[in-house]
């Protein structure tokens, strides 16, 4: 590590006063799970570090009055997976419980890997599949960016220097009737290969007036496939889905350009993703915890 | 230089620290436990485990700043030892002694449940990964008293063993699992003081 100054602000107004004196220069710790490893390697060398451990109220998971799902920015991934969180919501629950080991869930943070925003990262692809809105705080006030404009596509985010991500919201219970999420890794502790998230919403009768779905670790940062919308107007049983497991691959990584043995490993993925995720929202293989469809 | 305090094993240990330091480097430098190990640096071989605040953290992979208040449990919280105090325990040393949980003064009724398994598994050949696999495994144990032998080893998937396999380990933790959740049953079976 190369030298650096502590800041360990107690109040949100003084950690933005810190951050627009010296944001350029000053890196956020939260639970440093990816931080302390690119300080050691001298990845990153910032002149400050600026610790949220004493900022109250960063760490909540809170329903607003509309029913959003709002995660404090320094939520760790234990305190997710053990909130008991219902219907769709549990999902993020899920995702938080599967990722990287035990000690590190007890201290990475939610907030963390989306300033992080490594394409590996299974964070990403669900905000963005889950159209989570981060709410991005600095001494000018608080701006909010949906997860897709937040993460920028050559990799990185749009955050400005003396901005702090303060909280995710999630939308309602209500918006979606179906979010699932799923990766695959070569060892249960390596990030993921190809990760992939889906939202739909549907009509009480299971027509899908709404389907998202968001790739992760094939680009600088989660991408969106428009294939999938061929679900919406469709109810499962109308659902061609080795067809649009395929397109939704295609689009995302056209077979022309599949240059590497990885590459098409990858396509095959998003592929085996997008099909065992279209059976889990059909079947209703979780059909307690999220209703199926 | 900031002065970082925390209670490790139940003793107030405080020390001027440079910015830079890892809390292994609190725990072994400054606290002088050496009971955790430090094996990678890079927070994937899960050796420097540490309870801290009642949840494990790979201790290699935080500041000492973080854990500045914090209350912190290392492997030598475990179970009552070293009555003789021993300075350092080297192959040699140990070497003419018959029984060197004798030499270490650490009788076996002493020892965690845990420890006690891993010694009659065979749980350890060089004995390195082994801080962190007991204190991950503790508290895995007191959140799932009966646990599978899958959720055993997704349990340890973030600490390496390169010698036993994990055989033995998983065989550990369950027969620890065992004798927890007797000595549980006991304790509730005990009339209540009055």
């Amino acid at each position: 590590m190369t030298p650096f100054i502590a800041l360990q602000p107690t109040t949100l107004g003084d950690a933005m006063r810190l951050m627009s004196e010296h944001g350029a220069a000053a890196k956020v710790l939260a639970g440093g799970q990816s931080l302390v490893p690119a300080l050691k390697e001298r990845a990153v060398r910032p002149a400050y570090v600026l610790s949220l451990a004493g900022l109250p109220g960063l760490a909540s998971i809170e329903t607003d009055a509309s029913g959003a799902l709002v995660v404090g920015a320094a939520c760790t991934y234990a305190q997710l997976m053990r909130a008991g969180l219902a219907g769709w919501h549990a999902e993020i629950g899920r995702v938080a419980a599967n990722l990287a080991d035990r000690s590190t869930r007890n201290l990475a943070t939610i907030g963390g890997a989306a300033c992080e925003a490594n394409r590996r990262y299974d964070v990403p692809t669900l905000l963005v599949a889950a159209e989570a809105v981060l709410s991005l705080a600095s001494q000018g006030g608080t701006r909010r960016l949906a997860a897709a404009e937040f993460f920028a596509a050559a990799g990185g985010t749009r955050l400005a220097a003396d901005e702090i991500v303060v909280d995710i919201v999630f939308p309602p219970r209500s918006a979606y009737r179906f979010v699932g999420f799923d990766k695959f890794r070569t060892r249960v502790f390596d990030a993921a290969l190809v990760n992939v998230a889906m939202s739909l919403a549907a009509a009480a009768d299971g027509t899908v007036t709404a389907a998202r779905l968001a790739v992760g670790g094939v680009a600088g940062a989660p991408r969106l496939a428009a294939a999938i919308e061929r679900l919406v107007g469709a109810a499962p049983a109308g659902w061609d889905r080795q067809a649009i497991a395929t397109a939704v691959s295609e689009e995302v990584m056209p077979p022309g350009t599949l240059a590497t043995r990885r590459m098409q490993f990858q396509a095959e993925l998003i592929k085996s993703l997008t099909l065992a995720l279209l059976a889990r929202a059909s079947e209703g293989a979780t059909a307690t915890a999220q209703g199926g469809l | 230089m900031t002065q970082v305090t925390m209670t490790v094993n139940g003793k107030r240990v405080s020390g001027e620290v440079d910015a830079r330091m890892l809390l292994i480097e609190f725990i072994r430098d400054v606290a002088h436990l050496t009971g955790t190990h430090a094996g990678c640096w890079e927070a994937r071989c899960g050796c420097c485990a540490v309870e801290m605040n009642g949840a494990t953290v790979k201790s290699c992979n935080l500041l000492a700043l973080q854990a500045n208040g914090a209350t912190i449990g290392t492997v030598e919280g475990l179970s009552q030892q070293r009555a003789i105090p021993v300075q350092h325990i080297t192959t040699q040393s140990l070497a003419n002694v018959y029984r060197p949980l004798t030499a270490m003064a650490s009788d076996k009724t002493t020892l965690h449940p845990l420890q006690e398994a891993f010694h009659r598994c065979h749980a350890l050949q060089c004995g390195f990964c082994t801080p962190g696999m007991l204190m991950v495994l503790k508290s895995f144990l007191e959140e799932n008293e009966a646990p599978t032998r899958d959720e055993v080893r997704l349990a340890i998937s973030g600490n390496l063993c390169r010698c036993t396999g994990y055989q033995h380990i998983v065989d550990a933790a369950m027969m620890a699992a065992a004798a927890m959740r007797a000595r549980k049953s006991e304790r509730a079976d005990e009339p209540a003081l009055t």
